[in-house]
């Protein structure tokens, strides 16, 4: 606990725990994206937005269902080493959330179902939209508190044995609401740069929004995702300075402590150049410092989660002698596969990166030209 | 093992459901949709192959919609509720899927990665498909095929090894468990299957297509019947996988067990339906099918399956991972020590309704259900115990529980001390009598040495088979 991230954990154990935060991190840009974008919809829905056609519910609205995708099926990484890392307080947590657990699935299942009614040209109009957007934002919302309870539980060991004889499938503690304000807000941000990064992409292209919608359109569309990121980014700080304010021991020793102090830096440092490229935007919204503004964002979900880490092994060598699980993270690591799974890995990358240019150069108008 | 690092788990009741028909019900919806995603991407190959060929000029109109309704149910239901397999076994055994991840946490690594280029594949066809030629449109098809094919070959060695773990047992190789001697049964059964059930829903979807004439449908459904011919190899399959699985687990399914037998005659029956259609009315006679009948065949496919995991699941018993954890998640080397410290002494979840039972005995032997018997049986509902126990006597009771192993070879051994195996007797007891609010509990001392020479009798190790049989009249 006296050196930063992974360094002073033995080898196995910061293998796996570089492992979960990479494959998390994944996980948390398609999450943010998903999240920020159906609240986005949802707003604008309400406020008559989902009425017109518009760049950013035209962008929305096309990529949600893919990143919701993407979003699930990178989850499934960290949701495999999180089981290897904290075996028995990550399985007790979601045995004593049990049915509220559940319940998360099939409302992603209609959540999906929802992102496609928003997309459907048979369900075109103002109100259907509307009400699609909010209640695909009502299940991921859904979904993102659910997994800020568990992983709360997790750590709250002291309370699971009277959880369970209360029957109780809830998990409260006032940590929980800075703490997912954290993840909603912080989610704005990403989701503006994805979009951005879309536009930019997209003026390049053949698919051009600003025939499409006008430039004004375009321009609006663009400092609108900067209001938005500065507002989420100055929400999820102040979520944040109430987390540390409410938080118990382990968030403070996280917070002074070397092992994840310098990555709540980066990550605050992240932040602070958001800060000053979005405001940049708001005054010139031209998509451009797309590649600063892409780091400074990374930076900040990396030191965050990297921090939220810091966070859980304070809280479990507060508890108990972590060395049971470097234990188990040694067993883990004796077993085979490894260089097979680098293998498998190199080449679906390969496979991935196929399908990606079939797409660019199958194009029909191709053979013709 | 040091008695006090024994994981104990929170237990959650599922009142009248029995937890193995939990997983079973989910994982007949989980497998069913994606069998149909594997078998789905072979059919969209032949079909684009069909059509870029000029063979079949009607099958790019299919394709299209197919791969919508692929897209849709697969990608959306079914990787949703993969993951929800994922939640219930953790539901239903944490440390059966704790040992399934710590053992094969590679390979469920390098079964993502062609996860994702399944996902990846399938996008980018359901996206670009109409805008992309012929040749590009088949090599994205084919991608998407392959991984998701290979997607079935990694996991299939998983679930496979829970049944027959091979020479894992003796030197805990990942690959001895993972090529173990289900594997290829299992994998070529599911293929099979996979195939047959694209084949059947391509016969609904072409009926439901408005856009295509009689003559058009006609000679779709009959490229898609091409797809149900393995069905012809199924046997076979079928038949290896019985002849290498254990010998009890086999018995189980042809007689021993009446749950299996009809699972298994089930699945078998109609598969039987569907393969006989499909071969002699489909491809020999090349009849036409029709909407209704198509979808009567999918849901005879669907019981089929559902057959099939039942049966999966079950045979396992008495174990979850063969020979190395029983169904109640106690290991067979701590049933020796859990005999003298007892199975819930170190247990630090409470009853959640204390008070309904009005003595300490009653309680620690819900305790001991709870902890030993309640993965697989209910109290009164399925599998409930009060129906298995209502015509005992106690004593008969306490025979048959010590002998667990013997009084049926697909139960566990009992793993607690007397005082536990009397208090559970007492607490089916007080079941059996409908709960009533007075009670005197038994003298464990005075029956402690009865008990104790009932649990040496026995044993500790698993029940043996063939003695079992050898005893049936
Ligand atoms: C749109 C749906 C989802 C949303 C909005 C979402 C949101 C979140 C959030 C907010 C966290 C961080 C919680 C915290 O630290 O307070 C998280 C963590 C995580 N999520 Fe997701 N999630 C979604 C779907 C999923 C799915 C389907 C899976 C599994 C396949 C998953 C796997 C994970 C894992 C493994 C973690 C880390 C858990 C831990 O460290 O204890 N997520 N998710």
């Amino acid at each position: 606990m006296d050196t930063p991230f992974p360094f002073g954990f033995p080898a196995p154990t910061a293998f796996y725990l570089v492992l979960f935060v990479v494959t998390l991190i994944v996980h948390v840009v398609l999450m943010n994206y998903v999240l920020a974008g159906t609240a986005v919809l949802a707003v604008s829905g309400l406020r008559g937005g989902l009425a017109r056609p518009n760049p950013l519910a035209g962008i929305l609205g096309d990529w949600l269902p893919f990143a919701l995708s993407g979003a699930i099926t990178a989850a499934i990484a960290p949701l495999l080493f999180v089981q290897i890392l904290y075996r028995q307080p990550f399985y007790t947590a979601n045995l004593l959330l049990f049915n509220r657990w559940m319940a998360m699935l099939p409302v992603l299942i209609v959540g999906f179902y929802l992102l496609y009614v928003l997309k459907a040209p048979r369900f075109e109009g103002r109100w259907p939209r509307t009400a699609a957007a909010l209640g695909a934002a009502v299940c991921f919302l859904f979904a993102a508190w659910s997994w800020t309870e568990n992983s709360l539980l997790t750590l709250a060991g002291d309370q699971w044995a009277g959880f369970y004889q209360a029957e109780r499938i809830v998990h409260w503690e006032p940590a929980l609401l800075p703490r997912l304000g954290m993840w909603i807000f912080g989610a704005l941000p990403t989701m503006a740069l994805v979009c951005l990064l879309q536009i930019a992409n997209s003026n390049r292209g053949n698919r051009n929004l600003e025939t499409r919608y006008g430039p004004d359109a375009v321009t609006g569309t663009v400092r609108l995702l900067a209001w938005l990121a500065l507002a989420g980014l100055a929400a999820a700080v102040a979520c944040g300075l109430i987390y540390a304010a409410v938080g118990d021991l382990a968030v403070r020793s996280a917070l002074t402590g070397p092992l994840g102090r310098w990555y709540l830096l980066l990550g605050l440092v992240g932040a602070a150049a958001q800060f000053a490229l979005w405001w940049g935007l708001v005054r010139d919204p031209t998509p451009r410092r797309l590649a600063p503004l892409t780091l400074a964002t990374l930076a900040t979900i990396a030191g965050m989660t990297v921090f939220r880490e810091a966070v859980r092994l304070h809280a479990l060598d507060l508890q108990a002698s972590l060395q049971p699980y470097f234990d188990q993270h040694a067993v883990a690591a004796g077993r085979g596969g490894f260089v097979a799974f680098l293998v498998f890995a190199a080449l679906n990358v390969g496979l991935a990166s196929l399908c990606v240019w079939i797409v660019r150069t199958g194009r029909r108008q191709q053979v013709s030209n | 093992m040091d008695p006090t690092q024994f994981p104990y788990y929170p237990i959650n009741d599922f009142g009248p459901v029995m937890k193995g028909l939990a997983i079973g019900g989910l994982g007949i919806f989980h497998v069913f949709l994606a069998q149909f995603a594997i078998g789905g991407g072979l059919l969209l190959c032949l079909f684009q192959w069909l059509a870029m060929t000029g063979r079949e000029p009607a099958a790019r109109l299919f394709i299209d919609g197919y791969f919508k309704f692929l897209v849709l149910l697969s990608f959306v239901t079914g990787a949703l509720t993969g993951v929800g397999m994922w939640f219930t076994a953790i539901q239903v055994s944490p440390e059966t899927i704790g040992l399934m991840v710590g053992e094969f946490h590679w390979i469920w690594a390098i079964e993502w990665t062609f996860f994702a280029v399944e996902v990846i594949a399938g996008y980018a066809f359901y996206r670009y498909g109409h805008d992309l030629r012929d040749a590009a449109r088949l090599q994205l098809l084919a991608i998407y095929s392959l991984a998701a094919w290979f997607s079935l070959f990694w996991i299939n060695g998983i679930l496979a090894w829970q049944l027959t773990p091979g020479d894992w047992a003796v030197d805990g190789g990942v690959w001895s468990g993972f090529f173990n001697p289900s594997f290829w049964p299992s994998l070529l059964f599911r293929t099979a299957a996979s195939m047959a059930i694209a084949g059947l829903v391509a016969c609904v979807v072409i009926n439901a297509m408005g856009s295509l004439d009689y003559a058009m449908r006609r000679r779709l459904i009959h490229r898609a019947a091409w797809l149900m011919a393995p069905m012809v190899a199924m046997p076979v399959f079928g038949a290896w996988f019985l002849a290498v699985i254990p010998d009890d687990s086999r018995s189980w399914a042809t007689g021993g067990s009446i749950a299996m037998t009809m699972f298994l005659t089930a699945a078998v029956g109609a598969s039987v339906l569907i393969g006989g259609y499909a071969l002699v009315g489909l491809l020999r006679q090349r009849l036409y099918i029709n909407g209704a009948t198509a979808t009567l065949l999918v849901v005879l496919a669907f019981v089929a399956s559902a057959g099939g995991e039942f049966v999966r699941e079950g045979v396992r018993k008495p174990y979850t991972v063969r020979g190395a954890l029983y169904s109640n998640s106690i290991t067979p080397e701590l049933v020796a020590t859990f005999r003298e410290v007892g199975s819930v002494t170190h247990d630090p979840y409470p009853l959640r309704d204390a008070d309904a039972y009005p003595t300490d005995q009653l309680r620690l032997g819900r305790l001991v259900y709870r902890r030993q018997c309640s993965v697989c049986h209910s109290v009164s509902g399925a599998n409930g115990l009060t129906h298995l126990t209502g015509s005992w006597t106690t004593d008969q009771m306490r025979f048959n529980i010590s002998h667990l192993q013997h009084t049926k070879p697909f139960m566990p051994p009992f793993a607690g001390t007397p005082a536990e195996l009397e208090a559970l007797v007492q607490w089916i007891a007080w079941e059996n009598a409908a709960r009533p609010a007075d009670w005197t509990d038994s003298d464990t001392s005075a029956l402690d040495a009865r008990l104790r020479e009932l649990l040496a009798d026995a044993g500790t190790r698993p029940g043996d088979f063939e003695r079992h049989r050898a005893e049936q009249p």
